[in-house]
């Protein structure tokens, strides 16, 4: 009764896909989950008279039938595509400065439009900026390629059909604008993406930055018409559908190890509950894996443990939820999402993240990509921004919780009314505020960060993926999500927990 | 096309497939120490929201002859401290009848928001009226005893003070013993902790019946003007003060006394009646907009339907487990009669907290179940707020 083919550890974006392609496999998996919703930050809630959208501001890798992507791909593939309506989101994005004034752009989707506007604002940008597009293009297909390959590409192929993505591959952001020779002030503007992945330029990987502008820029961005919780009901609905089982509200205590195999035997739940399986896809951390599931630490490998602490936790998030009693047109409010940041530059932004008093912010009106987002006359906003290092721990008592979430939002919408013109605070009727705190209790994500490991140098996407077939350490425990092998974000987080599960259905084989 | 980003195009191709090799190389010099068990931001999130608090009543004080206050605090063999919360909030608490059977019911906290760091011994305080035929408060008021334990979930509500969203000046609508969140949110800004203007409107029968007299006479006292209470008695005509039901009129009249003069926001809290008289006749005529109006409601029943019903229980991982419930009572009073215990907090049917999976059969609910559209497409039920209509099966979630 108490053993399964494999347990899926958490109910996130990774570990939901994770279980629905081992579903669908036929295989007999069960998904716990500590929360009594799926979706890990891929959730809703409601205050009054508004449902907010938890985390989700645009979806990429998405688009539409007749030009899509890996994730629409994969939503098509497990059947989910006909059970959850998306929109576009009309623009790229309005970036501002807040230390020049002049420093205000507004980008549209669409690769000619993108190369036409920013040579509007950027005169003699269009050729290099066409090269990035030309660049975006090749390193997607390189990708396919290698994904194909199976983590053994032919080297001769790799050179001939993609020297320039072999190229670019081993730089950061900074040294292949550079060489590609884009104006400093396009190079400012068109790495405003950078806070999703949360890496400045100057350590972000140029494939992964590069792919994902590309991808944005080309497919559009997308958004669930009902929030993000109803493609995590969704899913969690057809793993039930195709015969997986799903315990929410019980915590994954101890993952159990052969030590004399070095493998997996089991899980034990917080009600003491055992659980005999082989195979554990965990969508919590290796930091959380290795720091609390597995008691005796002498079973962990000492390179396991190495390659945890090779990574670095990434940004903590803070949020804030507005609930506005005015339409978005008597309020003024264009644009979708504003990245509201002190200078363009993301290395300098990056260091301000580590000051509890920065408040630069992605901002989304939710009711410019659904009108109906909420009631006639009222409007959602929602602000994100990252904390990095331990700034936000300094700043926290165990007393002073509730003053600091009231002081934080504060400094937040002043400053979104500074950079907009736009007055937002006498329109306030419902406010909450998420911090690093409110994800920690949500996910146990450690310290609350909500991006996986920071995608640093040889920590991004390319070198993870390039390794991921090398670095298990303990036979049959995958992981996914956030801190795998694609680093966060949904399309991310999804595509990694589809990768975990296939591994698993390889190493199933082996089993029999 | 061709990039070149180092010197020679050549060597960034050689850098390419030592990618691997140098994330190999790093990963071998990183460090092998332990990773940490804990971190400062999770364990502030576990005191801020405990899954479950173990409390044990330390203090009971007779308020008058069917009200009663209790003073709980940690119970120490299971947890440190207690949850800390913002003046206006509730918690939901859990006794464990001796027929082995459970009870849970919403109160609001009244101590304040220090109390729980109160270097002695941290508490909270609770206050509980007898309410005919209520099941916990007759358990609490006749056989509830100090040394007592019992549990509660973290401290919850929307009844609290925001700066950003709410006027600096607030009129507190309060009936009967919904006059607890006030007291908590009065110390909270006698002491500082919380920054505007409270005008409470008390309705209370007669004075016999007022609750927190002297205490709250003492905030006034020290509240620098910023607290006043204003008692309106229904049942009783005394000199110099009001007589009858909370009005718009006497909203105003009271409104019209703050310094400033400005706008003003309406905290409510009292019996059904009160809130339901309040919010069609009364607040209306105030035209206020909708952000500067926020209720508490109190719970509601729904009666009518005197059958009994089967309903069978889906708890994953145990087996099925088939109860008795009456057409009258809620799924969720049905499941804590026969121990089964889920979350819960709000007992209204907004917070989500006692979400469960309807698998078959027929409900009804309050008009006060808020429930999300996707929930609603996935039959998610609330069940503190839902009553059964036929036999039911459901899968709920264990706490
Ligand atoms: C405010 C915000 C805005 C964002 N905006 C975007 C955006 O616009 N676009 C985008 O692509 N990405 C965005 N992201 C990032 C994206 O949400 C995440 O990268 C993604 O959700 C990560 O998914 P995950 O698979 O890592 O799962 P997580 O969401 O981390 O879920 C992990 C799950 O595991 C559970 N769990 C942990 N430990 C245990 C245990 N021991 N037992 C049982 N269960 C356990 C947790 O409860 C949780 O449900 C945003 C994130 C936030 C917070
Ligand atoms: S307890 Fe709040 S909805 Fe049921």
């Amino acid at each position: 009764m108490n053993s399964f083919d494999c347990v899926v550890i958490g109910a996130g974006n990774g570990g939901l896909i994770a279980s629905l392609r081992l579903a669908k496999s036929g295989k007999k998996v069960l998904l716990v989950e500590r929360h009594i919703l799926p979706g890990g930050f891929a959730t809703s809630f409601s205050r009054g008279r508004f449902n907010f959208e938890a985390s989700l501001h645009e979806l990429c890798d998405f688009g539409h039938e007749e030009n899509h992507g890996n994730l629409y791909t994969l939503f098509k593939e497990l059947d989910l595509l006909d059970k959850i309506e998306f929109v576009d989101v009309p623009e790229a994005f309005r970036v501002i400065s807040l230390s020049n004034k002049e420093d205000d752009y507004v980008m549209p989707f669409g690769i000619e439009n993108f190369i036409n506007k920013m040579e509007e604002y950027v005169p003699n940008s269009r050729k290099s900026m066409r090269t990035f597009f030309e660049l975006g293009k090749e390193i997607q297909d390189a990708m396919r390629y290698l994904n194909e390959a199976k983590g053994h590409p032919d080297s001769k192929v790799l050179m001939k059909k993609y020297p320039n993505f072999m190229r670019v591959a081993p730089y950061n952001v900074d040294p292949v604008l550079n060489a590609i020779k884009m104006p400093k002030k396009a190079q400012d503007i068109l790495n405003t993406y950078w806070s999703y992945l949360g890496a400045p330029s100057s350590k972000l990987g140029f494939i992964h930055y590069c792919i994902m502008v590309y991808l944005y820029v080309s497919l559009k961005a997308q958004i669930p018409t009902k929030r993000s919780h109803n493609i995590s009901m969704t899913i969690a609905d057809e793993i039930i559908k195709n015969g997986g089982t799903i315990y929410y509200g019980r915590e994954v205590d101890e993952i159990l190890i052969d030590k004399d195999k070095n493998e997996v035997k089991g899980v034990v739940l917080d009600d003491g509950t055992i659980i005999n399986t082989k195979h554990v896809i965990s969508n919590a951390s290796p930091h959380s894996v290795y720091g609390h599931m597995i008691k005796d630490t002498n079973l962990i490998p000492k390179k396991a443990l190495q390659r945890a602490n090779f990574s670095t936790l990434s940004g903590r998030g803070f949020s804030l939820f507005l609930g506005l009693n005015k339409s978005k047109e008597e309020l003024g409010l264009k644009e979708y999402s504003y990245f509201i940041y002190n200078s363009l530059d993301s290395n300098k932004e990056f260091e301000s993240m580590h000051n509890i008093n920065n408040t630069s912010q992605v901002v989304v009106c939710l009711n410019n990509a659904l009108p109906n987002a909420s009631l006639k006359g009222t409007t959602i906003l929602y602000f994100t921004s990252l904390f990095f290092g331990d700034c936000f721990d300094k700043a926290l008592t165990k007393e002073n919780y509730f003053e600091l979430k009231d002081k934080l939002a504060k400094n937040f919408i002043k400053t979104f009314e500074k950079a907009t013109g736009v007055e937002i605070t006498p329109y306030i009727e419902e406010i909450e505020v998420a911090t690093p705190l409110t994800y920690a209790h949500y996910t146990d994500s450690p310290d609350g960060t909500i991006y996986g490991y920071l995608t640093a140098d040889l920590d991004n996407m390319m070198p993870r993926l390039m390794r991921m077939y090398n670095e298990d350490y303990i036979n049959g425990l995958k992981f996914c999500g956030g801190h795998a092998m694609r680093s966060s974000g949904y399309n991310s987080s999804y595509l990694s927990g589809d990768l975990a599960a296939k591994f698993t259905l390889g190493d199933l084989k082996k089993d029999n | 096309m061709k990039v070149k980003v180092g010197l020679f195009g050549l060597g960034d191709m050689l850098k390419f497939k030592h990618l691997g090799d140098n994330r190999e190389k790093a990963i071998e010099e990183a460090s092998e120490q332990e990773l940490p068990c804990s971190y400062k931001a999770n364990d502030i999130a576990r005191l801020y929201h405990p899954y479950k608090q173990y409390l044990i009543i330390k203090d009971i004080i007779k308020e008058n002859e069917d009200t009663k206050s209790f003073i709980l605090v940690a119970d120490k063999s299971k947890q440190k401290e207690l949850a800390p919360f913002k003046a206006g909030s509730y918690l939901s608490i859990y006794v464990h009848d001796k027929d082995n059977s459970l009870l849970s019911r919403t109160y609001s906290i009244v101590s304040s928001p220090k109390e729980v760091f109160d270097s002695n011994e941290g508490f909270y305080k609770i206050t509980i009226k007898r309410v005919d035929n209520g099941a916990l408060s007759n358990f609490m008021l006749d056989k509830a005893t100090i040394g007592m334990k019992l549990e509660s979930s973290e401290p919850g509500g929307f009844l609290t003070y925001n700066s950003l969203r709410d006027s600096k000046n607030v009129i507190a609508l309060a009936g009967g013993v919904g006059i607890t969140p006030f007291v908590s949110m009065a110390k909270a800004i006698v002491e500082g902790i919380e920054d505007f203007n409270l005008t409470i409107l008390y309705g209370v029968r007669t004075s016999k019946d007022i609750l927190y007299k002297d205490e709250l006479l003492d905030i006034i006292n020290k509240s620098n003007n910023k607290v006043k209470v204003i008692h309106v008695f229904s049942d009783e005509k005394l000199d110099n003060e009001e007589h009858g039901f909370i009005t718009s009129e006497l909203i105003s009249k009271y409104a019209s006394k703050f310094s400033d003069n400005s706008n003003y926001s309406i905290f409510v809290a009292g019996p059904t009646l009160m809130i339901d008289n309040l919010r069609n006749n009364e607040l209306p005529k105030l035209n206020l907009l909708p952000k500067y109006i926020r209720i508490e409601n109190s719970p509601l029943y729904l009666d009518g339907d005197s059958n009994v019903y089967n309903i069978k229980i889906i708890t994953k991982g145990k087996e099925p487990l088939v109860i008795k419930a009456k057409g009258n009572e809620t799924i969720l009073e049905a499941l804590e009669r026969n121990n089964v215990m889920i979350r819960s907090k709000c007992h209204l049917g907004g917070c989500g907290y006692c979400r469960s999976r309807l698998i078959k059969g027929e409900y009804a609910s309050t008009k006060y179940l808020k429930l999300n559209e996707v929930d609603k497409k996935f039959n998610y039920i609330h069940p503190c707020c839902s009553y059964p209509r036929s036999d039911l099966e459901i899968e709920v979630f264990e706490y």
